[in-house]
């Protein structure tokens, strides 16, 4: 995109909001790596739900990431990833990222960042672009 | 997940664009719109669900209006639809069950509607109007980029509708209603930057042509958004006396 393209856009949309006047985050301290071990093969999926396996595995913020991380730097990573960089390439963490994010609720549910920035760690060939027109249905307050 | 089959094929079938073949794009593209005809169509349901909401808050002009957004929104559905068929794939799909538009019963019906379209009008459709604004930019012309158009056009009008029922009740509510509306905001922000994070992918790196076909590049999707938030949504909203900006870096999604 270029930037003359972004300001247009931009532009596009000041001028829907001007009416009359001119007018993944949280968490704990840094995790500790999972038990899985660095390099290994993917392992068989474990005996647990999606929901089982994505609790499972620890998170850290995305400023904590080590120097050498894969994702460490990425300015499309946000929130929390998942702190083991082998748990997330695993195949299982990736099929369940796979299905939490091809949820129409997507935006609702846990992990949605752990499971963005996992998927985008192995350059997993999405089939897809971006899709988040439709506005979705306003949260309400608990 | 409750299966409920969506089937827009009658209706795609009678408007596919001319599109040229996609070659090894072609299941992207599919995909892609499928997504958002399923978007599109669901968010038909938000529409009737603030129509009502409005209808019974008496304002059946605001109310006729969200119907009519409404329309246009599973007319949307029907016209991304059509992308799929013409690139020979099938409008159809398994998709939630209709989305219930919250009535915010720890306020007035008034605050919980200007709750909601802050949430829907001010903030999601904003980033359309900037989203699509980018891509319709980026696409030569065609009939893939007259349809983009007119859904274009259309969220424009939701956005502006929004903005200007808020700009015009904001000053006739009581200060326990602004509380209310003001407590709202980090999860309203919280929720818009979930939903669009997760529908902005950014794993895939598209070559040159795809945006021929509306395959937007998720990486610039994604910083377009952060930069409608801060450039034109937090202004706005700040500039009808609501704390934006604060309410933005104290984001929560529950």
């Amino acid at each position: 995109m270029t930037p003359e393209i972004r300001k247009a856009a931009l532009r596009a949309a000041a001028k829907a909001a001007l009416v009359l006047a001119v007018g993944c985050s949280g968490g704990s301290a840094a995790a500790p790596p999972s038990n899985i071990a660095s390099g290994a093969d993917p392992t068989p999926p474990p005996p647990a739900t999606c929901e089982a396996h994505l609790s499972s595995l620890a998170v850290v913020k995305v400023g904590q990431l080590a120097d050498d991380d894969p994702l460490h730097g990425r300015n499309d990573v946000f929130g929390e990833v998942f702190a083991d960089v082998a748990a997330r390439q695993d195949a299982h963490t990736q099929e369940c990222c796979a299905e939490v994010l091809a949820d129409p609720d997507a935006a609702s549910k846990p992990h949605r960042w752990e499971c963005c920035s996992a998927l985008a760690s192995v350059g997993t060939a999405q089939p897809f672009a971006c899709t988040p027109w439709g506005p979705p249905c306003p949260p309400a307050m608990a | 997940m409750e299966g409920i089959t969506l089937d827009l094929r009658d209706a795609a079938r009678l408007r596919q664009p001319a599109i040229a073949a996609a070659g090894a794009l072609t299941p992207a593209v599919i995909a892609t719109w499928r997504g958002r005809m399923i978007n599109e169509h669901g968010s038909s349901h938000v529409f009737t669900g603030l129509a009502d909401q409005l209808d019974a808050l008496g304002r059946p002009d605001d109310a006729a209006a969200c119907r009519t957004f409404a329309a246009e929104e599973r007319e949307h559905g029907a016209l991304c639809g059509a992308v799929v068929e013409a690139m020979g794939g099938t409008a159809q799909a398994e998709v939630g069950p209709p989305a219930i538009v919250p009535l915010h019963a720890d306020t007035t019906p008034r605050a919980a509607v200007i709750r909601n379209l802050i949430s829907v009008c001010c903030m999601s459709e904003t980033v359309a109007v900037a989203l699509i604004g980018a891509e319709r930019l980026e696409m030569p012309e065609g009939e893939l980029r007259a349809l983009l158009e007119r859904i274009w056009a259309d969220e424009i009008g939701h956005a502006r509708f929004g903005w200007r029922f808020v700009a015009h009740a904001l000053p006739t509510l009581t200060p326990e209603e602004l509380d209310a509306v003001v407590r709202y905001l980090p999860l309203a922000f919280g929720h818009l930057e979930a939903h669009e994070l997760a529908h902005i992918p950014v794993a895939t790196t598209w070559p040159a042509e795809a945006a021929v076909y509306g395959l937007c590049d998720g990486q610039d999707a994604r910083a377009l958004f952060f930069d409608t938030v801060t450039d034109v949504i937090i202004p706005q909203l700040e500039a009808h006396g609501l704390p934006a900006a604060r309410a933005w870096h104290e984001r929560r999604t529950a």
